[in-house]
């Protein structure tokens, strides 16, 4: 697996089993905890019948969300939480309802089985990258509309960049991504931080890798420009206050043509919301190779040594060179 | 749980004993009008099923070697017999079967002499025959009951069926104790 | 709202099936076999895709793939996957023209048996007898586990982990540098399955008080075990195996639908069967004649082809209560092993001290798979309780004096299918559970040999 899938395989197993058990008319009770990168969590549960708490509504499921990043999404959102509700319906197609929000989670949607498709099921499990998407879509509209002004300015070369930073906080200690949209692209900045000096070490391998394949493979010129750094980059310096020894800020580069249309926009802003994941991922995989590698060392080590034998003390008398050979006399 | 054993406990003051064979009362007798229709055969019949299966059998009473006797003998009955032999066919088979085979244990060839523990140096001429003849009775009539049983419908027990019910026939190649007649 | 309140992933990898779900769930999220398909180094596929284009086929257009794990989702480890047209759509790794990422290339758990139907992939399995045998392909397994159908990042979470008994502990370090050195874990608890089982029949209303004194009965697919656990201590020395199992069973009911000359006479039909229609009777002569009495008693198993245009129907008989009697009467399908199961129970809590005996009768515990079927628990009670009245009867008799006599109970609930995993989510919700776990700080201090112990879960509840 090189690649982590974009979809939760585990909300798609859960509605499907609980969409064909209910279609073979003999429904499941649900009541189910997953988790997803970053914090997330999400709780699929049969809904009660309203008033009457000990029964279950066997053809409607809740699925509630919750996660770290939602605090700083809402920020992006000007804290108004039914724009981003409805940014979210919307990205599902709208075929879902809202519902109560689960107490300790952050959002809640009502699924009926009667209507669900296998097709909706998929876009249930992206249900997370639809989510983060949103501070995505709004730099992509800023930067549509700076275009747009630049265009009209008629002026060569100028670009515009916006002064609002999308800054969403998806893990503790500040760990997170900035959005900063311009007239000709879009620029993401993800601050990672890494919890053990070896994973840093990997790390730079790595990103020095994605900035280097970059230059040597003309097939994947295409792909977004990659930067590394230390120190908080120019675009976010203002809004980074304090910095660490161990932030480590690398910028993604998104051309227009990473988001010219709907389907290429969302790989864009899937591969980049699970970068971070991605990226520790292939750092854990690392080491599982070199363990694996120490492990055939050690193996043909202990090989070498079962066959050795202790040598015969040679006769005492036989002298010896330097480099251990015997010296013959004749 | 070991193999089940007979029921029919052996009293050698009414049941006589030839080569360590007990020649218990058949129900085709007399034993029919005294209403007492179980017999050792039907036994056979009932425990069969369940005692191929075992590969280990300790005769605890002498009945129980009329009972090993009955079991190898519906084995080799069934092996017979095809998943497609008819009735009419069947019952000429196995009373031919049942005419034919006819070594009485304690005679050199037989295969159990063994394990029956039959020593038939002291056994008489007469008895060898009573045996034999005890012998040719208890097969028909056990060759006899097992047809019956054998043809009869599995999913509904008062119907006859054309051929031998597979849940019979599944036993053919099995061997009780790994032995046959 | 805390945020950092992930729930613990329960991981119970056992010989057959891998149970894989989050604390605080009642069932494992996940339960595929223990099975990794690696790549034997031919490549026939000529894929020579670059990157772009394998970022495209990871979209949501792709649901292909998605789909055939979720219609694989056997409840058994000896698995067969319908869904074998899928095979062609899951097989599209695009790493053979990769180089330098041949260890990225693998499958685990049912995408790993329809893997292995090609040429290109190797199917192997880490874990045998309990025990893992290869630590590369093991820690690839929990890779996977972790990263794609858990989807959590190991720094978040703890760790609840499965050992079986006798686990040697240099296993146990292994473990742990795998865990804190390649996934960095947040927290690291290892359990012994058996004690974990224990905990899950606290979930049966049989159960008053939570003790983690019992004996368990643990029937997967390849061995069952008979475990005391005293105080939430294994008796090493009195465990007991029985080389009969849940395979077993399939090929026993395999072999008589052989011999009956059904029409489909597969292990996929066996297995089925055995899920679906087995049970333990009282006594097998008895029903033998109920069978032949009452037609109603024999059933149909209807097997259909994969797209469903032909239909076969297999008579189901006696090998309904055949079956599951191999554990009572081993002899019937095995010629080297004999002892019934009752008895070994017997056996193994005779040879157990003696203060702990009483506790060891009081409480069988049933866990695994091959211990579902219906009346297991009953007719397991009514003969070990056989086997010890006869004894007391007899030391009665030899005495002279009269005994206060042992309860015998065998305890069997509903979550025993996976009452391991069930036991380790119990334990791993509770709130305390975080500072039983070992720290990954705790590891760096003192190295991988903190794992040799850990403390016992407060029972008193």
């Amino acid at each position: 697996m090189l690649h982590l899938p974009n979809e939760n395989l585990l909300i798609q197993k859960t509605l499907y089993e609980a969409l064909e058990k209910f279609q073979q008319k003999t429904p499941i009770i649900i009541d189910r905890i997953v988790t997803d990168f970053d914090f997330t969590q999400y709780h699929l549960s049969t809904v009660t019948i309203p008033g009457n708490e000990a029964e279950l509504d066997e053809s409607k499921v809740l699925l509630s969300y919750r996660s770290k990043a939602w605090a700083s999404l809402l920020k992006t959102a000007d804290s108004d939480v039914s724009k981003l509700s409805s940014f979210i319906l919307s990205k599902l197609n709208n075929k879902f309802e809202l519902f109560t929000t689960e107490q300790s989670y952050d959002f809640t949607i009502l699924i009926d089985l009667n209507t669900l498709e296998m097709g909706d099921i998929v876009q249930l499990s992206l249900i997370k990258i639809h989510i983060l998407s949103y501070p995505f879509i709004q730099a992509i509209s800023e930067y549509e509309s700076l275009n747009a002004e630049v265009l009209k300015s008629e002026e060569e070369g100028k670009i515009l960049t916006s002064s609002k930073i999308y800054h969403i906080e998806n893990r503790p200690n500040h760990e997170g991504f900035y959005i900063i949209a311009s007239s000709d692209r879009i620029t993401v900045i993800f601050n990672t931080k890494f919890q053990d000096y070896n994973d840093q070490i990997f790390g730079k391998v790595f990103i020095q890798e994605f900035i280097d394949s970059r230059k040597r493979n003309r097939a994947i010129q295409s792909s977004p420009q990659v930067l590394f750094s230390t120190m908080p980059p120019l675009e976010i310096s203002k809004s980074v206050t304090k910095t660490n020894e161990d932030d480590h800020f690398i910028t993604f580069v998104l051309f227009p043509r990473h988001f010219s249309n709907k389907e290429i926009e969302f790989l864009s802003i899937a591969k980049i919301l699970q970068f971070r994941n991605y990226f520790h991922y292939h750092i854990k995989c690392s080491k599982a190779y070199l363990h694996s590698r120490m492990r055939y060392r050690v193996g043909t080590f202990l090989k070498v040594l079962n066959r050795a034998k202790i040598e015969e003390e040679s006769e005492s008398g036989v002298k010896k060179t330097f480099s251990g050979k015997k010296m013959v006399s004749f | 749980m070991p193999a089940y054993h007979s029921t029919f406990i052996v009293d050698e003051r009414y049941t006589k004993v030839i080569n360590n064979i007990p020649l218990l009362a058949l129900a085709s007798d007399n034993s029919v009008i005294s209403g007492d229709s179980y017999d050792i055969t039907d036994e056979v019949l009932d425990l069969f099923k369940a005692n191929t299966f075992f590969k280990n059998f300790e005769i605890i009473n002498s009945s129980d070697r009329l009972l090993t006797y009955g079991i190898l003998y519906i084995n080799s009955c069934l092996s017979l017999l095809s998943f497609t032999t008819s009735k009419n066919d069947a019952i000429k088979k196995l009373y031919n079967f049942a005419i034919d085979s006819n070594v009485v244990p304690g005679e050199p060839n037989f295969k159990l002499n063994n394990m029956f523990m039959i020593n038939s140096s002291t056994t008489s001429r007469g008895d060898f025959e009573e045996l034999k003849q005890y012998l040719q009775a208890f097969r028909i009539v056990l060759a006899n009951k097992l047809v019956q049983r054998v043809y009869t419908d599995f999913k509904d027990a008062t119907k006859e069926a054309e051929v031998p019910s597979k849940f019979w026939m599944q036993f053919s190649k099995k061997k009780f104790m790994n032995k046959s007649l | 709202m805390s945020y950092l309140n992930n729930p613990a992933v329960v991981m119970d990898n056992g010989t057959g099936l891998t149970k894989l779900g989050f604390a605080g769930n009642d069932s494992p999220s996940y339960v595929f076999p223990t099975a990794i398909a690696t790549t034997t180094g031919k490549s026939t596929g000529s894929s020579t895709r670059t990157v772009d284009q394998s970022f495209s086929n990871l979209s949501v257009s792709d649901s292909n793939t998605s789909k055939a794990y979720l219609t694989s989702n056997s409840t058994s480890a000896t698995n067969f996957n319908s869904s074998a047209t899928h095979s062609s759509a899951i097989l599209s790794n695009h790493l053979s023209g990769k180089r330098g990422t041949e260890d990225l290339d693998f499958y685990i758990g049912n995408e790993a048996l329809l893997a292995s139907q090609s040429q290109q992939y190797s199917l192997s399995y880490p874990i045998r007898h309990g025990q893992v045998e290869n630590w590369d392909h093991m820690e690839r397994f929990w890779e996977n586990s972790i990263f794609k159908y858990l989807r959590t990042e190991p720094e978040d979470h703890c760790f609840l982990l499965t050992e079986p008994p006798l686990n040697p502990p240099e296993n146990r370090e292994q473990v742990a540098e795998i865990f804190f050195e390649s996934f960095n874990c947040a927290g690291l608890y290892i359990a012994v399955q058996a004690v974990l089982a224990l905990a899950a029949s606290w979930s049966s209303p049989k159960v008053t008080d939570r003790s983690l004194t019992g004996t368990v009965i643990d029937s997967g697919d390849g061995v069952t075990h008979v475990i005391p656990v005293a105080e939430g201590y294994v008796i090493g020395s009195a465990i007991k195996n029985v080389p009969i199992a849940g395979r077993d069973i399939t090929n026993f009911i395999q072999q008589i639908l052989r011999d009956r000359g059904e029409l489909d006479a597969s292990l996929k039909t066996a297995e089925a069967i055995k899920q679906e229609f087995c049970y333990v009777a009282p006594d097998i002569v008895k029903e033998f004649n109920k069978y032949d009495r009452d037609g109603s008693k024999f059933a149909q198993y209807i097997v259909e082809n994969q797209d469903k245009t032909s239909r076969k129907l297999i008579d189901v008989g006696y090998e309904r209560f055949l079956a599951p009697e191999i554990f009572f009467n081993p002899e019937i399908c095995s010629s080297d092993f004999l002892t019934p199961l009752p008895t070994l129970v017997d056996e193994t809590i005779r040879s157990c001290p003696i203060d702990v005996r009483k506790g060891l009768y009081n409480n069988i515990v049933l866990s695994g798979g091959s211990t579902m079927f219906k009346d297991f628990g009953r007719r397991l009670q009514r003969d070990v309780k056989t086997i010890v009245n006869k004894r007391i009867e007899h030391s009665e008799q030899l005495s002279g004096t009269k005994s206060t006599g042992i309860d015998v109970q065998v305890v069997s609930h509903r979550r025993q299918r996976n009452a391991v995993w069930f036991g380790g989510s119990l334990l791993a919700q509770t709130g305390e559970f975080k500072s039983y776990c070992h720290t990954k700080a705790d590891y760096d201090e003192y190295g991988p040999e903190i794992v040799r112990t850990f403390s016992l879960f407060n029972v008193a509840q």
